[in-house]
């Protein structure tokens, strides 16, 4: 039977699932055992599975992350609350050249099975060192695999997958789009019915969210969110938009993104994160090396600028790829 | 037909009131009795609203909506 979940609660009945199976698992982050995580990834977890399991950390992510790892060199298989993506450069290193390099080092006989849920993005008022979403600066990185689901169904099966993954894993979330409640009402687009037992979704396939035909729109975590409706006003227009989720930057399914704009021969990228150097840049990168005769117009980003992201809520609102922008850039394409 | 009501419980002070962050069925859903069909913000804490009976699911109150402690949400027929 399937229940509409928010992608909090989906996400966390997929890691609840392997940990009651799994004695090898175990949950660390900052305000995870009392609080449940910030962002509601290991609700209720202190109380069935006993600080052992979850484990609090001290404000010390360079400490935590690289026991973590060694952890998981040794067999363990732990998962990391990082809460806020913008705090992962006292993680780097361990990213950089331990999680992600093991493998290789080893020649594959050193396995680390890791997995880092992080929360992205801004949109609520958070100012320019809690409303970052620096997904290409841990996509860049080779040899970790680096996930983002946009809706319930989606987190809850690439959690699975990430569980079972023999090696490091990071999955994002989009905090806007996780559905906790003191973020107010959820997005009605993050919910989905998810089905009570358990099952994956697999790593490195785009999903087309909405069919259309006239242009296509490209979207992770939040921005998906932003093109489904800046797809409700095109339609209003008669204006028909296929709208894509990328569910994964590493590995990037390039031959789904090309399929997709061909059918439509218009491509419209939309990022939370900065516009330079980014994912935006590589999906666009993906269809014009291949083909760029697939193309009717001349491709376009709506990105966050490179800029810190504002606090004031005007300024913020301002510079966020929201639909209204996506829209608009539609518009002037199909022309 | 059974009430869905805010149990008299669910959070301790009686001078705090909360808003249902989301339903997790739709109106006119079949849910079982011990599903959980309903998040209540309280403050920064969510807490869970459990079906106390089988039946279909007619919703009363949405979400956003100020909510008081024994408050008629939904109910199930």
């Amino acid at each position: 039977m399937s229940r509409i979940l928010t992608m909090a609660r989906a996400g966390r009945e997929a890691l609840d699932w392997e940990m009651e199976r799994r004695d090898e698992i175990f949950v660390l982050g900052e305000d995870v055992y009392n609080f449940g995580g910030i962002f509601g990834t290991a609700d209720g977890f202190g109380a069935k599975y006993g600080p052992e399991r979850v484990i609090n950390t001290p404000i010390s992510e360079t400490g935590f992350i690289g026991m973590a790892a060694g952890a998981a060199m040794a067999g363990m298989h732990p998962v990391i609350d990082l809460a806020y993506i913008d705090f992962i450069g006292v993680c780097y290193n361990v990213l950089l050249n331990t999680a992600s390099k093991t493998h290789y080092m080893s020649a594959g006989q050193v396995k680390v099975p890791m997995t880092l849920m992080i929360g992205t993005g801004g949109g609520y008022n958070n100012a320019a060192q809690h409303s970052q979403c620096l997904h290409a600066t841990v996509a860049h990185i080779p040899g970790v695999k680096v996930v983002y689901p946009s809706n319930a169904y989606d987190a809850k099966g690439m959690m699975h997958s990430a569980l079972r993954d023999p090696n490091f894993v990071i999955y994002l979330t989009h905090k806007g789009t996780a559905g906790v409640g003191w973020m107010g009402t959820p997005l009605k687009t993050t919910l989905s019915e998810v089905p009570e037992e358990p099952y994956t979704v697999p790593f490195g396939k785009i999903a087309v969210t909405r069919e259309g035909s006239d242009v296509t729109l490209i979207g992770l975590g939040m921005s998906v969110h932003e093109c489904l409706k800046a797809a409700d006003e095109l339609a209003k227009d008669g204006i028909s938009a296929q709208v894509v989720d990328l569910r994964s930057l590493a590995p990037l399914d390039r031959d789904g993104i090309f399929a997709a704009v061909k059918k439509t021969g218009r491509m419209i990228v939309t990022d939370e994160d900065y516009l330079s150097y980014g994912v935006s840049g590589e999906v666009i990168a993906s269809v014009v090396e291949r083909d760029p005769t697939v193309l009717r117009a001349a491709p376009v980003r709506i990105c966050t600028p490179d800029i810190p992201i504002p606090f004031a809520r005007s300024m913020e609102q301002a510079i966020l790829p929201l639909a209204a922008k996506i829209a608009d850039a539609a518009r002037k394409m199909v022309i | 037909m059974t009430d869905v009501r805010v149990p008299l419980d669910l959070w301790a002070e009686d001078d705090k009131t909360g808003s249902i962050v989301v339903w997790l069925y739709p109106d006119g859903a079949t849910v079982k009795e011990g599903a959980l069909i309903a998040e209540i913000l309280v403050e920064k804490t969510t807490l869970e609203l459990y079906a106390p009976a089988s039946g279909t699911l007619k919703i009363n109150v949405e979400p956003e909506v100020v909510i008081d402690k024994g408050q008629l949400v939904a109910t199930i027929v």
